[in-house]
């Protein structure tokens, strides 16, 4: 009778302790994902170049959950760099459209996890300036 | 006088348990005014049913069991939920889900170990659920009688009309008639007489039409499959069981057939690869050649009119996004990003495919508590239906037939898995009937040895 009792005890415990340390395990792999989306932002930032240059040429408004975007041209796609902003001018993803299919680098699931940084304001007033009629 | 309160007690908390799951399917009727009463309801039903279930158990506490390996299984499946807090990219959001399925869950094992030692009880508490999936049937009928336009979803250039009765997605109400599919086949086996039956039959028949006029794939599959599990486990003549898996096959076949016969509306005109618009303003937007709910698969990286040609077995759509959803899994695959995060964490992204989840709970879960917790909750469940199913098989569901039809019922739940998402919403029409056939079925073993029951605490 003792015996199943201390064969459950010692299971109850492994499995406290497997629990317990599936925490720092956790929130290992959500630093680890963060950092892996952001150098692939920061890649596609260093693609970019300035935000204010001559092959911006398309953007979004509002998109996701409430993000904005920028477009970079390269070649004859129109479309081949992006960057997507949220409203604290954190770059949350950025998808490189240069090959035969989109490379996605996103971390919109937690913004607050970029520390990938840029000048929303003058951001903001590149899309003005795109949205205005063409002449 | 004991058994005439345990047949009162065990009504109440079956009409108590049908009541909550009408309420949960009110909380996603296509009728405003319902679903403003049903949504707050649910949780109301889901207390009143955990202090019936309290009631009941406590009323014949000397009979209530639940096996010590299950009842680990649910704490460890409860502490996961809970703790993915800790690295959740939602944890509020984690923490709230986490309560209200461990409240479900505590509340469908507190039913279930008052069956354990009773087969009138598991078979009213079946009978409940049974009656929940007959009203929402019969409910969406008279929705179709009253007001086609709300019963029915109408016709898109991607799909056919739709029969949606009372709820507001063709495949929610269906998940439920699925899962009811093998309760109602499964009392027709063990009725004994066919007047007895016939009642049994006609409901499933029932089930079968509104699921077939949803068009719903899942929901049809997860149902007849369902039915083939309860003929496996019941306890017949193996000829005779083989000649009834034929018949539902063939039943499943012409079902299917039926489903493709509607038609989707013909676009009036392709629509054409989409060149960047002409360009009104000094910049593109691109959401209107490119949209980002459309990057993977869409018509700019194929070079197609992208029209969708959808079929009773084209699953390209969804098996796409699947792919997107699991390589997001991947991104964190051990611990995932907190119970109940699915929807933030996965991104549609993919043409053609509707959601906001993957439309597959197995891939929700990943999403949601990676492999650790995936493989925690497939573990739970077999070890919940073993019994069930050693009992039905060594000969012992022919006493009182009730075991294949729990594990019927929760085989349908867990083939709707694979269509739908919605093992960590406790709200979910289907979600408590889940567990109360799942932890019913781990109590099968029990009812017929109480000897070997292993009292709970």
């Amino acid at each position: 009778m003792k015996r199943p009792r201390t064969r459950w005890a010692v299971a109850g415990l492994i499995t406290a302790a497997a629990l317990l340390a599936l925490i720092p395990v956790g929130r290992w792999e959500r630093d680890r994902h963060a950092r892996h989306e952001l150098a692939g932002i920061r890649r596609v930032m260093a693609a970019v170049g300035p935000l204010d240059q001559p092959a911006l040429d398309a953007y979004r408004v509002g998109v996701g959950p409430a993000m904005d975007c920028l477009l970079y041209k390269r070649g004859s796609n129109p479309f081949a760099l992006e960057l997507c902003f949220d409203d604290a001018g954190r770059v949350i993803e950025a998808i490189d459209r240069r090959g035969s299919r989109p490379r996605i680098s996103s971390i919109r699931e937690d913004p607050s996890a970029s520390t990938v940084h840029i000048d929303r304001a003058k951001a903001l007033a590149l899309i003005a300036r795109m949205k205005q009629p063409a002449q | 006088m004991t058994e005439a309160r345990r047949t009162a007690l065990d009504l109440v908390t079956a009409g108590t348990l049908c009541a909550a799951v009408l309420a949960a399917a009110c909380g996603s009727s296509v009728l405003l005014g319902v679903v403003s009463v049903g949504k707050p309801a649910r949780w109301v039903l889901l207390g009143l049913l955990g202090a019936v279930a309290l009631a009941r158990a406590l009323a014949f506490r000397s009979e209530w069991r639940l096996r010590l390996i299950v009842a680990a299984g649910l704490v460890v499946l409860c502490a996961l939920c809970l703790e993915s807090a800790a690295w959740s990219i939602m944890p509020h959001r984690t923490f709230e889900r986490s309560v209200s399925v461990c409240v479900v869950i505590c509340v469908s094992a507190v039913l279930a170990g008052s069956a354990a030692l009773s087969t009138p009880t598991a078979r009213r508490l079946l009978g409940g659920l049974l009656t929940a999936a007959a009203l929402v049937a019969a409910a969406g009928f008279i929705l179709w009688l009253v007001d086609p336009s709300k019963a029915v979803q109408a016709a898109s250039t991607e799909y056919p009309a739709r029969f949606q009765g009372f709820e507001q997605n063709p495949n929610t109400g269906a998940m439920l008639l699925a899962f009811g599919m093998p309760l109602a086949f499964g009392r027709a086996l063990a009725a004994g007489t066919v007047w007895r039956a016939l009642p049994f039959v006609l409901l499933l028949l029932a089930f079968i039409a509104e699921i077939v006029a949803s068009g719903s794939r899942g929901g049809l599959v997860a149902g007849f499959l369902a039915l083939l599990v309860v003929l496996v486990l019941v306890s017949w003549p193996r000829r005779r069981r083989v000649g009834a898996a034929v018949a539902v096959l063939a039943a499943l076949v012409l079902a299917a057939w039926v489903v493709t016969i509607p038609n989707a509306l013909t676009a009036s005109a392709p629509a054409a690869l989409t060149p960047p618009a002409p360009v009104a303003s000094r910049g593109i937007d691109a959401e209107t050649v490119i949209p980002l709910r459309e990057e993977i698969g869409g018509p700019w990286w194929t070079h197609t009119n992208g029209a969708i040609h959808r079929t009773l077995f084209s699953t390209g759509t969804r098996t796409r996004a699947w792919r997107g959803a699991i390589e997001q899994a991947l991104g964190r695959p051990v611990g995932g990003y907190g119970f109940g995060a699915e929807q933030p964490a996965f991104v549609n992204r993919y043409y053609g495919f509707h959601s906001d989840n993957p439309e597959n709970g197995y891939i929700g879960l990943l999403i949601q508590f990676g492999l650790v917790g995936l493989i925690a909750f497939l573990t739970v469940v077999v070890v919940c239906l073993v019994p069930a199913v050693r009992q039905s098989v060594g000969g012992g569901a022919g006493r009182d037939g009730w075991a294949p039809a729990a594990v019927g019922a929760a085989s349908a739940g867990l083939f709707l898995g694979l269509s739908q998402s919605y093992f960590h919403a406790a709200g979910n029409i289907v979600f408590l009937a889940f567990w109360v056939a799942v932890l019913l079925a781990s109590t099968a073993g029990l009812s017929l040895r109480p000897k070997a029951a292993t009292p709970a605490g």
